[in-house]
């Protein structure tokens, strides 16, 4: 990376391009400085790696706070990027680019949170509050002893996503921030649709925790936490999962806390405010870099992030690629830093606030279109139903009395599945005849009954090709069907539902689910055609079974998804006239203005 | 009586596929299915330090003044979930969770048995510290809780221990201890050498990851930790830290750099033990078999990577020969529902002889049956390797040819591979790891492979140390190939002194690495591993030579090397490298299972 030029990126255009002459160049050698100790108010000491140019002089720092710690960053700096799904991908390698911005005169500072790897304290999951105080605590040693006054945030994954949290702190120093990946509400990555995510007990194994207690032992006395684990255990898919349950029948329950602290919190709340951007206010320049993952709450945030900033905020978007891109150590977004760095923290004239502000990966074509908000300028939303003998149309059906489809769910644990093979319903449109650009949020509605009182439901969208008949998804949606009631919050085309409390469902009833599934931003090419997947459960959702470098018995019974449903169930999608069950996708027809 | 009436005796609709219509008798004499089950959880009990382990009980809801045997299931996976309620799972299945293990505890006392399901200590609800996988005090706690319930005022002091997996492993340790209640061991899946569990042929494969992942600790504090001083510690791990290959990857430097070494415990000490040593041998039963008094039930899974084809083969084979001892290799590894029941009829008829004193007739058998794989029967046989073997050397030969006939030419070029590092270049498809291949022509009859397998490579390399590892696949005229055993060895564990071997011994010293010369030739002897399988006519046998094997459908991989590495196999008639195979001529009718 190191060697690399900035030329030909393929988000820049021709101006950005010209710019990049401007931009700070490779001339300095790089000195390590390990384990240096930052001293926290409360007197425990976390230790830092500080990649800097190799003289006395004092330059301006970007600060990588990552829960993965310093270590995985030294290891990704001895590889060339891996994608996701190859061999050695690894998850931990968050911050990218050190060698690059080190050579071109910038302080990289990369610590271990408290109790990581060799830093002192306790670890209480990601995204803490401790966290976001100990992260503002790093921000000021380093503007103090290192900076020239200056400092920024690099980072993708947890390093991302603290960014945004920590500068709504006002630390002092901190110039601008450039998150790769930001969350806006944690709950609805941990629980998506309501349903308990199996995300969070890899994560657990894969961070280098040395010492760690959750929040809900630290906070809650011994009589009240017994009682918060014994209801969590009655919760029927953690009682029919021995990973999660094992772990609850413990005491102190200290294997994979953070896990711990998720299950212990089924219901959005305070709890789940305190690691969430929400109602904060951010008034440091912030570009947020996203990419398109189709499932749990990443990929909206960034837009929802984006559009919450104050208007006086500078702010910028990118959607840079999709998930599958991703590579470790991640460096795309690494020269698009450069320019936003020199300009904010150097004064350097990169051309960068010269653009419109959004610039969109729009996959399907695979080029860079500008874009001035989001959702876009004459956006039209299109409502595509679902229609007896798999297809997807634009037209609701006329008659009142057809058939609903049927599908019965039967739980993993009363008859062995593989992931593969999970029954779902298909429904596939007509090929598109042009070229179709599908681009902003995605709404379900599915009329829907079933036999007991609670069950969960699950929409895929994909574009298919129909001559090889290959797929690539593009979103995902679900929802715990007893958490249906749209709250005060929902706005025109955003649904968003009550995940405070529980509605029990009457068993044969139809109900209307509406939920919102997770944006795209795709070009339908001529001959394709869009699909939707119904299905009871979904185990396949992203490729955690591709960390190739974990034993891949560690995922293979263990899935990848929202918790199967526990019990079994029959669920009848209804279609007729009365009941339409539709998808809605925005189309975008406007003049568009490429990146070129 | 008819075998029909005996199995119902027993409470079962049909006869497993191990047995066999000539060795029925018996059957008839086992407890019924009778009892109900009482479960009594989070028993204290106390072990010989003091620390309390929280155990569950299982054991038959009577007021009759019985006693009954008692059963011990020991590991760390955690008692909670090990009745949980589901069915018989598949593996690699939605859900599917490796460590239920500790088998069919309900039927068991349904029979007429206590089952006692500790949680080791620092695991669950247990007090204490956890130390890991087999170490000396899991297998004295083990011990402890053998005793513990052989005073039970329901046991009748006979004891035997349960599950698979981890729980077989722990008991040859545990049995070599000898708890004077332990009366019979019966293991599926058990490893003779713990460092080549782990390490297979000295290569790293990243299995043990998960046992700390799916162990509930919550206290735990390495082996290590306890053992070395903080400076010897210190400089083991910078040592370790010292390998490229361990130092390319995030997750196992992150490992071994947090300070103290808390993180994934169990999983730090073996990365931090890359040689085979007191560490190790702590944990295997390789040295000392002699130490096991207890009559023993070896049963294997044909694994196509790792020990577990191994192990039941070693103790079948060593220790006190007076000692009475039975082996048999059931299934294959995808095949694998848990919870475990296939065996329960077995389990029942092995512990109602030994612990009961009831003539089941299980011992009237031969002493070993094996799944023929290909052919997908049962065969008895009496010794391993058989009798019968006709050992065949297969040469590697130039074009990817895999031979009976020895090259006759001296001045063929050696075949290259190359491996390429995996962090170079942004890594290699898990499909497409280089190799080299060699197959035999389209075979014109069946041939049956049958025992011990070790590859004899002349080799040379370009850099101080490579990672071998060796495929032995089936190639069908149409279809997926398919691995039936893999085989590993780490280039600077080779041995220094010629030898002469018998067809299945090895010469490899894993206490130590000695740098290779870049270029010079040595001869590589690596361990296949056991197997059953016939070859059938108009398949090909392929022998495939790598650096590390990535495939999706392995749930556990070598790590590979981070640099790039030339290697020349040999294929002369001078330097022939070959394939040793216990090729079995014939089989008795009388020896097929009925």
């Amino acid at each position: 990376m190191n060697e690399q030029t900035t030329k030909n990126v393929c988000y820049w255009d021709r101006q950005a391009e010209d710019k990049s002459k401007n931009l700070s160049k490779p001339i300095h050698n790089l000195r390590i400085e390990k384990d240096r100790p930052i001293v926290m108010k409360d007197d425990v000491r976390l230790y830092c790696d500080v990649y800097r140019p190799d003289d006395k002089g004092k330059y301006p720092v970007l600060v990588g706070f990552s829960p993965f710690g310093k270590t995985a960053q030294a290891a990704g700096r001895k590889r060339d990027p891996i994608q996701l799904g190859k061999f050695m991908y690894e998850q931990g390698i968050e911050i990218g680019g050190i060698d690059y911005f080190v050579s071109r005169g910038y302080i990289v500072v990369v610590v271990n949170p408290r109790g990581i790897l060799n830093s002192e304290g306790i670890c209480t999951g990601v995204l803490s509050i401790q966290d976001q105080a100990d992260c503002c605590e790093v921000i000021r040693w380093a503007g103090h002893y290192l900076s020239d006054g200056n400092v920024g945030m690099i980072g993708c994954g947890y390093a991302g996503k603290i960014q945004p949290l920590v500068a709504s702190m006002n630390p002092p120093y901190l110039k601008a921030i450039m998150p790769v990946d930001v969350i806006d509400d944690l709950y609805l990555d941990c629980y998506p649709g309501g349903i308990l995510s199996d995300i969070n007990y890899p994560l657990c194994s894969y961070i280098p925790h040395t010492n760690t207690v959750s929040e809900a032992e630290l906070e809650n006395s011994k009589e009240d936490l017994l009682k918060m684990l014994n209801e969590a255990k009655k919760q029927p898919e953690i009682a029919t999962n021995s990973y999660y349950y094992r772990g609850l029948d413990s005491y102190p329950p200290r294997h994979y806390t953070w896990n711990i602290d998720v299950m212990l919190h089924p219901f959005k709340s305070e709890w789940w405010d305190r690691r969430s951007f929400g109602d904060r206010n951010l008034t440091v320049p912030t570009y947020i870099v996203g990419l398109y993952y189709e499932y749990g709450h990443s990929a909206i945030s960034a837009y929802d992030i984006y559009n919450k900033l104050n208007k006086n905020t500078p702010k910028k978007l990118m959607m840079i690629d999709p998930a599958t891109a991703r590579t470790s150590p991640y460096e795309k977004p690494v020269p698009e830093q450069l320019r936003w760095y020199d300009y904010w923290l150097k004064g350097i004239d990169s051309g960068i606030m010269d653009e419109p502000p959004l610039k969109l990966l729009v996959m399907g074509e695979n080029r860079y279109r500008y874009e001035t908000q989001w959702p876009c300028d004459g956006t039209i939303y299109k409502k595509m139903y679902l229609r007896k003998g798999n297809l997807l149309s634009e037209a609701p059906e006329s008659l009142s009395e057809v058939a609903p489809d049927t599908i019965r769910h039967i739980p993993p644990i009363r008859l062995s599945q593989m992931p593969e093979d999970v029954p779902a319903l298909v429904y596939t449109s007509r090929t598109f005849t042009v070229d179709t650009e599908i681009c902003g949020p995605i709404t379900a509605c599915l009329y829907t009954s079933i036999d007991i009182d609670d069950a969960h439901l699950a929409v895929k969208l994909w574009d298919k090709d129909s001559e090889s008949g290959y797929r690539t998804l593009l979103s995902t949606g679900y929802l715990k069907c007893s958490r249906r009631k749209l709250s005060e919050e929902s706005k025109k085309h955003r649904p968003k539902n009550t995940h405070t409390s529980e509605e029990p469902i009457i068993p044969g009833k139809i109900y209307e689910y509406i939920f919102e599934m997770a944006p795209v931003d795709n070009m339908y090419k001529k001959g394709h055609q869009a699909e939707i997947e119904f299905k009871t459960m979904d185990q396949q959702y992203f490729d955690f079974n591709e960390l190739a470098s974990l034993p891949r018995l560690y995922t293979s019974g263990r899935v990848a998804g929202p918790h199967p449903l526990s019990k079994e169930a029959n669920f009848s999608v209804y279609m007729d006239s009365n009941h339409a069950s539709w998808i809605e996708l925005p189309v975008t027809e406007k003049q568009k203005t490429w990146v070129e | 009586m008819k075998n029909k009436e005996k199995l119902e005796i027993v409470g079962l609709d049909q006869k497993p596929k191990y047995w066999d219509d000539r060795y029925m008798d018996g059957i008839e004499r086992m407890t019924p299915g009778k009892y109900h089950v009482r479960k009594e959880e989070d028993v204290p009990m106390q072990v010989r330090d003091g620390v309390t382990l929280a155990v569950d009980i299982y054991r038959p809801d009577t007021d009759e003044d019985a006693r009954f045997p008692g059963l011990v299931a020991f590991s760390s996976y955690g008692k909670s979930i090990q009745t949980m309620d589901r069915i018989s799972m598949q593996f690699k299945s939605v859900l599917f969770d490796h460590t239920i293990e500790a088998g069919d505890i309900y039927e068991y006392v349904r029979h007429g048995y206590i089952v006692v399901v500790p949680d080791p200590r620092g695991i669950g609800k247990s007090e204490g510290a956890w130390d890991g996988l087999y170490g000396r005090q899991e297998q004295e706690d083990c011990y402890d809780v053998i005793e513990w319930t052989a005073q039970l005022p329901y046991c009748n002091g006979n004891i035997g221990m349960i599950g698979i997996s981890y729980f077989s492993i722990l008991q040859p340790v545990v049995a070599a201890l000898q708890p004077p209640h332990l009366k019979a061991i019966m293991m599926v899946e058990v490893v003779d050498n713990m460092y080549h569990h782990n390490y297979p042929g000295g290569v790293f494969v990243n299995r043990s990851f998960m046992y700390t992942d799916f162990c509930p600790d919550v206290n735990s504090i390495s082996t290590a930790e306890r053992t070395y001083t903080t400076e010897e510690l210190k400089e083991r791990i910078r040592k370790r830290l010292d390998d490229p290959d361990i130092n390319h990857s995030a997750l196992y430097s992150g490992i071994l750099s947090c300070w103290p070494p808390r993180n994934q415990t169990y999983f730090f000490d073996i990365l931090l033990h890359d040689d085979d040593g007191d560490f190790w041998k702590q944990r295997s039963i390789q040295d000392h078999p002699e130490d096991i008094k207890v009559p023993m039930y070896l049963i294997s899974e044909y694994y196509e990577l790792g020990r577990f084809s191994q192990g039941p083969f070693f103790l079948f084979t060593h220790g006190d020969m007076s000692v009475p001892r039975k082996l048999a290799a059931p299934e294959e590894h995808d095949a694998l529902h848990l919870p475990h029941r296939i065996m329960t009829p077995e389990y029942l008829r092995w512990y109602d002889y030994w612990l009961k004193g009831i003539d089941t007739g299980i011992m009237d058998e031969p002493p070993i049956k094996l799944l023929v794989r290909g052919i997908e029967k049962f065969r008895y046989e009496y010794e391993w390797p058989l009798a019968r073997t006709q050992w065949t050397k297969y040469y590697l030969r130039s074009g990817g040819l895999l031979s009976t006939e020895k090259e006759t030419c001296k001045d063929i070029s050696p075949v290259i591979l190359n491996h390429k590092s995996p962090y170079k270049d942004g890594s290699n498809e898990t499909y497409e790891v280089p190799s080299i291949v060699f197959q035999t022509p389209v075979l014109k009859k069946d041939i049956e492979v049958t025992g011990p397998i070790v590859m004899h490579l002349m080799c040379a390399i370009d850099k101080t140390d490579a990672n071998f590892t060796v495929m032995l696949n089936d190639i069908p005229p149409e279809g997926r190939p398919m691995n039936i055993v893999t085989g590993n060895l780490r280039a600077s564990h080779r041995g220094l002194e010629k030898k002469n071997l018998k067809p299945w011994e090895l010469n490899n010293d894993h206490t130590r690495k000695v740098p290779v010369v870049p270029g010079e030739i040595n001869e590589y002897t690596i361990e296949v591993m056991n197997t059953s399988m016939v070859f059938k006519q108009g398949h090909r046998i392929e022998v495939e030579i790598k650096n590390y094997d990535a495939n999706p459908y392995h749930w556990m991989v070598q790590l590979p090397n981070s640099q790039d590495i030339e290697y020349k196999v040999y294929v002369d008639s001078i330097m022939a490298s070959y394939i040793n195979l216990p090729v079995i001529p014939y089989s008795n009718e009388d020896q097929w299972i009925r």
